[in-house]
């Protein structure tokens, strides 16, 4: 397994590899013909993938009527209505607004380097996907590295907003330039700081959640009262799935934090980690399913093909042509 | 437990760096983990397992494989223990050859010593203490199992029973059929004057076999061959004899060489007393021409000129350094029949002193011509008339009989359905095949390629004016091509002759102008057909038969009645069957006896190998040498305690647990994979699940 120098930029030939393929002409052709539908969307058609918001005097769709009162536009009395009630009244009309769509990925040193495919590689392509899909709909879109990176000292990197295509080479950029941390971070607290930046919309939090469960769920509560749809991508390596790689180790560390831990190289222990492993991750998607949102886990080495087909359906996010 | 190849074993030190390799992988760094978050939720153990090795169920399994792979290529085996079956087989073998009877020292000959010895030994082997029982083999031309199972005293008279013969011997089929007779445990003592370095014998054979060597320095001279030259266009008493002799002895040697009529020898042996296993019936008529021994320097002594009248008793002196021998020609024999080539040498082997000849007698012989051409029969009859006793007689195909052909029978241009049964025949031209032979066609033009070397064509320099220019093409069959010619990129036999079933029979794919045999100049039409003419006159019906020890004698021919019974040193054998036939043991005058009279049959020893007795001999005075077989070993050992020990091989056990390790090694592995992949597919699954 190969040491990732800590806070080099890393652009890996895996992670280029991927990103490729998302950007590759004809796949990119391809996922600009589809759509993101949203639970709470009023149209899939470009120009319609609004959401609902508090009712004011523009929109398209009429509401309400109210009685007339002298100070009303009177551009807005509906004059069919007069003509059959004998009561003038004026359209009160929905506002819509565009879709900010928030796209936050853990860049922690536990995302990084792996025996095969890097976590922070799939993440990556799955955030351009995500990302390419939403800015061929008109949306908006904010893309987040939690924690970020060491230059700029905050726990939350931003790209955005983003709108259009021509927006397609900053979002490559930012993209291929995510790296793991090289330092300690708390993914938890750092995502509660990047969430305080998000209203409505689509948030789609990725990453490997080897956090305690019960740190998470504020993230998903914030996430839920801010009236947003949430979706959780959960990425993990195959080490992270299977631990018999450890056959004949008695000793590891973590990736993130430095610590050594001492096991037992036998049957009963990957036995029990497996365990331990689906308990947490039976936890997480409980909290999610519980706040309304949707959890997939992934492993870091699908193909980009088999995720778009398989996982992102089970993501509901689902691609409409 | 023992083991065929133990240094195999030492492969099983691979064991050691599997261990290296496996303590090296405990030994390495810690992984690198995503998080310790699952992990610490799975207990630590009290102690760092590093502190305490412990080696994984995989590397005894690797380990067993290598142990058991090891131990398969050493060919383990244990001894096993059986009940004591039946006694071993002890087996004598006692050479019976002709070097045998050679006289030692003492006046006894090496036959007597041998048999004296191998009754001692065969009565020490059957004792009961020694618990086996004895198997004797006569080591004659063809080993004889003569008894087996026998005790010390059954051993003693079958031994003393056996008899010396005047043949050769094949020892290395004697001690190989002893090394079966004797199994593993058993023990072969051969009898013999053959040092035992010069028997071939399989390796088996020679681990168990002691010979008894009783080769002695010795001193022989033997009269090798006998030749009979007889002129056809002179008299009867023109013949030539040539005999060889050889001195086998390391000294130079003065012989006396008698060339005696049997009538004479007859007499002058029963006068005398008779040279042992060579008693001398009636005289008789016989013909005869042995086998030559190559001599290692050849001197022809004229014994008289042309014109002194030969004294067939007179002694013929001959000095013979060691090793020499001497082809000695007696010229313008005066007389026909059988006679003895004698050496008076007082040597120690008798038996090859004298061999037995015999000077044809000119009895008419009678030549059916069948040809269309009545001129050829003249020029034939006129040309046989000069060549020999022969009685031509002409008759048209149409007229032909086949119960009159009797003494030759020649075909000219025309062959009989059936071949006749009793004379021997010539095809001239055949333009069919019938039994003897086999037609192909004509092939045209044909260019002479080849010719080999036989009576036929001696004296034949121009074979190309034989053939002429239409030839028939012959096919290969049972004779034997002699002239072999090409036409067209192929070879066809123009010239064919041979001997089946008695019968002499020569083939020509050309045909004779009766015209070119009137012409001097035409040689080898004339030289052809005297050829032609020699090579198939018939040996009278009551010449002798000629034979050396060793051969066959069948009791039928096509050209006599069949031999009923035979009469002479090997005593009296009844043959009965025309297909039987016996193994002429014994040198001597045999008389045999069939529905048409009685013949002679003249059976000589000619063996040069046998005959050099004193090839074996040590330098020393010591009777006998005895080379032992290897030691006894710890399993011959247990065999006399009346104990067998068995090897029983072990490898089929240890390769079934080399494949029941890697099928175990398999599994291990497989079943850490598929676990690895059944946590992986589940955590996905139920991951997914909304």
């Amino acid at each position: 397994m190969a040491a990732v120098a800590p806070g080099t930029r890393r652009i890996d030939a895996a992670q280029a590899r991927l990103l490729d393929q998302v950007f590759d002409t004809g796949a990119l052709g391809a996922l600009t013909r589809v759509r993101l539908k949203v639970a709470h969307a009023s149209g899939e058609r470009p120009g319609h993938t609004r959401v609902r918001n508090r009712s004011d005097g523009s929109g398209t769709e009429i509401e309400r009527h109210v009685s007339y009162t002298p100070g009303d536009d009177l551009r807005r009395i509906d004059w069919s209505a007069y003509a059959r009630l004998g009561e003038l009244l004026t359209r009160r009309f929905v506002a819509e607004r565009e879709v900010p769509v928030w796209i936050l990925i853990d860049t922690s040193a536990s995302m990084g380097e792996a025996t095969r495919a890097s976590k922070l590689d799939l993440a990556a392509s799955v955030a351009a996907i995500l990302s390419v899909v939403s800015l061929s709909g008109g949306d908006r879109l904010y893309l987040g590295a939690v924690p970020g990176r060491r230059r700029t000292r905050e726990p939350l990197e931003t790209c955005g907003p983003l709108r259009g295509r021509r927006s397609l080479g900053e979002l490559r950029r930012f993209l291929t330039e995510l790296s793991p941390s090289p330092q300690e971070g708390d993914f938890a607290e750092a995502l509660l700081h990047a969430l305080r930046h998000v209203r409505r919309g689509l948030v789609v939090l990725i990453s490997d959640f080897l956090v305690p469960p019960e740190r998470i769920a504020p993230a998903l509560d914030v996430i839920r009262t801010r009236g947003c749809e949430g979706k959780v991508v959960q990425v993990l390596s195959r080490e992270d799935l299977d631990p018999s790689w450890l056959r004949g180790q008695g000793k590891i560390v973590d990736r993130e934090t430095g610590e050594e831990y001492v096991i037992e190289p036998s049957v009963q222990t990957w036995k029990r980690y497996e365990e331990a492993l689906g308990a947490h991750l039976d936890a997480l998607r409980r909290d999610a399913l519980s706040r309304g949102m949707s959890s997939i886990v992934t492993l870091s080495d699908v193909a980009l093909e088999r995720f778009l087909r398989e996982e992102l359906p089970r993501l509901g996010l689902s691609l409409v042509r | 437990m023992g083991f065929e190849t133990p240094l195999w074993l030492a492969a099983a030190a691979l064991i050691a760096p599997l261990v290296w390799l496996y303590l090296r992988i405990r030994a390495r760094p810690p992984a690198t983990v995503s998080s310790l978050r699952i992990w610490k939720l799975v207990p630590s153990p009290a102690t760092p397992p590093r502190r305490r090795p412990k080696l994984p169920l995989l590397f005894f399994i690797q380990a067993l494989l290598i142990a058991a792979s090891a131990l398969a290529l050493a060919g383990p085996f244990r001894r096993e223990e059986r009940p004591p079956g039946p006694p071993r087989d002890a087996v004598v073998v006692i050479d019976v050859s002709a070097s045998m009877q050679a006289k030692r020292e003492d006046g006894s000959t090496r036959f007597e010593a041998a048999r004296d010895e191998a009754i001692e030994q065969a009565s020490a082997l059957a004792a009961p203490e020694a618990g086996k029982r004895v198997t004797v083999i006569r080591a004659g031309p063809q080993p004889e199992v003569i008894a087996s199972g026998l005790d010390a005293g059954g051993a003693a008279d079958n031994i003393g029973e056996l008899e010396v013969l005047d043949t050769a011997a094949n020892l290395t089929a004697a001690v190989e059929l002893a090394a079966n007779l004797a199994g593993r445990q058993g023990s072969i003592d051969v009898f013999t004057d053959v040092p035992a370095d010069e028997i071939v014998m399989s390796r088996d054979a020679r681990a168990a076999a002691r010979v008894h060597d009783f080769g002695s320095p010795a001193e022989n001279a033997a009269v090798t061959s006998v030749q009979v030259q007889s002129n056809l266009f002179d008299g009867e008493e023109t013949s030539r004899v040539l005999v060889s002799v050889e001195n086998f002895a390391p000294v130079a040697r003065d012989l006396e060489l008698r060339l005696v009529p049997l009538e004479v020898a007859a007499d002058a042996n029963a006068a005398a007393a008779p040279a042992p296993n060579a008693s001398v019936a009636a005289a008789g008529v016989s013909a005869t021409a042995t086998r030559s021994a190559a001599p290692a320097a050849a001197a022809v002594a004229t014994a008289a000129v042309a014109d002194e009248p030969i004294d067939p008793a007179a002694p013929r002196t001959l000095h013979l350094e060691p090793g020499e021998s001497s082809v000695v020609a007696f010229e313008n024999v005066p007389w026909s029949g059988a006679f003895e080539a004698r050496i008076a040498a007082g040597d120690d082997l008798p038996l090859d002193d004298v061999l037995y000849g015999n000077v044809p007698e000119r009895a008419p012989v009678d030549v059916l011509l069948v040809t269309e051409s009545p001129r050829l029969g003249e020029r034939l009859a006129w040309l046989a008339a000069r060549a020999g006793p022969f009685e031509v007689r002409t008759v048209a195909p149409k007229g032909y009989r086949p119960q009159e052909a009797r003494g030759i029978a020649i075909f000219d241009r025309f062959v009989p359905e059936l071949p006749p049964a009793r004379a021997n025949v010539a095809y001239l031209a055949p333009s069919k095949g019938n039994a003897d032979l086999t037609v192909i066609e004509k092939p045209g033009q044909v260019q002479v390629a080849e010719r080999r070397e036989h009576p036929l064509l001696r004296g034949v320099s121009e074979p190309k004016a034989l053939v002429g220019v239409t030839p028939i093409g012959l096919a290969p069959g049972a004779l034997r091509s002699l002239l072999m010619g090409r036409s067209e990129g192929r070879e066809v036999a123009l010239l064919q002759a041979g001997e089946v079933g008695g019968r002499r029979i020569v083939a020509t794919g050309f045909r004779f102008d009766p015209s070119a045999l009137e012409r001097a100049d035409d040689l080898p039409s004339l030289v052809f057909l005297l050829n032609l003419l020699t090579y198939l006159k018939p040996e009278a019906a009551d010449a002798p038969l000629l034979r050396t020890t060793g051969e066959r004698l069948r009791a039928g021919s096509r050209l006599a009645a069949p031999i009923e019974e035979l009469r002479g040193p090997s005593g009296v054998t009844t043959l009965g069957d025309p297909g039987a036939d016996l193994t002429l043991e014994r040198a001597g005058v045999y008389e045999a006896a069939s529905a048409s009279g009685t013949r002679k049959v003249l059976v000589s020893f000619v063996d040069p190998a046998e005959s050099n007795v004193g090839r074996s001999g040590p330098v020393s005075a010591e009777p006998t040498r005895t080379v032992a077989a290897p030691a006894v070993d710890a399993e011959a050992e247990a065999a006399s305690a009346g104990v067998e020990a068995a090897h029983v091989s072990l490898l089929p056990a240890v390769l079934f647990v080399v494949l029941a390790a890697m099928l175990l090694e398999w599994i291990v592995v497989a079943s850490d994979r598929q676990g690895g992949r059944r946590a992986a597919a589940g955590a996905s699954a139920g991951g997914t699940e909304r």
